[in-house]
């Protein structure tokens, strides 16, 4: 009868172990393209270009200051909010990659401590404590693994539907026409002021060349400006691209292709920030 | 009729659009136009550019009250996160209690006072 139960028990445990291993996943693509992308959201400094952009103008442009005045007050209130809208993006990514990060799956420590403890009952021998851990730690954290991997799979199916909206939709048209117009209106402001300057002002050979060194240094600046935006929308891009892939390829996240996609998104993603901190500094 | 957001878009590039268009010709022509012209039309643009900062701010603006209802999907979405992986952490915990639980049972039965103190603390802790 032992025998019997004993034999069905081995037979039990040679169907579960494949199946369990069968059932590991490796979303290590995920998580590095998630915290990338996380990372590189928080890289939002055009935000505070567009904010600031009314107190730069007024400087070249003191018949409007009134209402520049005005519009700072509004871009203020605006820029908080784009913020939230980033920071919200980026503590989503920030979730994706430790839900899907192998530490969050693995039990092992925790199951020695547990088989360490039965051992020291005296009641069961070294050996059997220590075969069964080690199958217990395999079967749980196969189970563990495949929960996991079906919760990222579920949180990028809910996930892709407002994140797609607010990246490939608002946030991409602000940042593309918005804050790309906003730079061609300063530069167009810029030349205004110096040009008029320059061809009204009369002013003496070395005066003309200071102005004209400074109006150059403007220039670049607002120029850094428009390679900042350029940068910005290439990570708002490349994150709503990586995470469609996900949508798309949820049901198999851990297959070769996505996991090359992913990697080569989140290579030029940090290709991006690099450009932003170029840009900025 | 409410103003969209590409409305907005709209009206503020074709606002850049013929400032351009003015400081296309002020270049061309700043040799023989008259001063007052030249003033004149100077202000013309700024005005154009300011209005189309205006738009600008306008559209982004609208954007922003369009990103509210998926902003609050997401952060649904994210509280299920937080949920999931507490969950995966619970798993750990309930690990670690049950060997508490056992070095506890042990230090009882061996009859161990200073045992059973050690195992009764590490247990809180894991509590």
């Amino acid at each position: 009868m032992l025998a019997r139960v004993m034999a069905r028990r081995f037979r039990i445990l040679w169907i579960a172990i494949p199946a369990a291993l069968a059932a590991c996943t490796d979303l290590s693509a995920v998580r590095e393209w998630s915290t990338t992308s996380m990372q590189a959201a928080q890289f939002n400094e055009i935000v505070g270009t567009y904010k600031d952009t009314p107190q730069r103008l007024v400087r070249y442009d003191p018949g409007g200051a009134a209402l520049w005045q005005e519009q700072a007050q509004v871009r203020a209130q605006q820029a908080e909010a784009l913020e939230l809208q980033l920071d919200l993006v980026a503590e989503y990514m920030g979730s994706l990659a430790a839900l899907s990060a192998d530490s969050a799956s693995d039990y092992a420590k925790d199951v020695k401590t547990l088989t360490a403890s039965i051992g020291k009952t005296g009641q069961v021998s070294e050996a059997t404590v220590g075969a069964a851990g080690k199958l217990a730690a395999t079967l749980l954290n196969a189970a563990a693994q495949a929960w996991q991997k079906r919760k990222v799979a579920q949180l990028i199916e809910e996930a892709n539907p407002p994140l797609q909206q607010i990246l490939a939709g608002e946030l991409h048209a602000i940042v593309d026409r918005d804050f790309r117009r906003d730079i061609a209106i300063e530069a167009s402001i810029l030349d205004r002021y110096f040009e008029d300057l320059l061809r009204v002002g009369g002013g003496s050979d070395p005066a003309n060349a200071a102005l004209n060194e400074w109006f150059i240094l403007r220039k670049q600046e607002n120029a850094r400006r428009a390679v900042a935006v350029d940068a910005y929308l290439g990570v708002l891009e490349k994150i709503a691209a990586g995470h469609q892939k996900l949508f798309d390829g949820r049901n198999d996240l851990d297959a070769a292709g996505l996991a090359k996609d992913l990697f080569q998104l989140a290579k030029e993603i940090r290709s991006n920030i690099k450009d932003i901190v170029k840009a900025s500094g | 009729m409410a103003l969209s957001d590409d409305d907005a878009r709209r009206i503020a590039d074709q606002f850049l659009d013929a400032a351009k268009a003015i400081d296309q010709y002020l270049d061309d022509n700043w040799e023989t136009i008259s001063r007052a012209d030249y003033d004149s039309m100077s202000e013309a643009q700024k005005t154009l550019l300011r209005n189309s900062a205006v738009m600008t701010t306008a559209a982004v603006g609208l954007s922003i009250d369009q990103m509210q209802n998926p902003a609050a999907e997401l952060g649904q979405v994210i509280e299920e996160a937080k949920k999931s992986l507490k969950k995966l952490k619970a798993v750990g915990k309930a690990i670690r209690v049950a060997a508490g639980l056992v070095d506890l049972a042990t230090a009882i039965l061996a009859k161990d006072p200073g045992a059973v103190f050690k195992a009764a603390n590490n247990l809180r802790e894991e509590l």
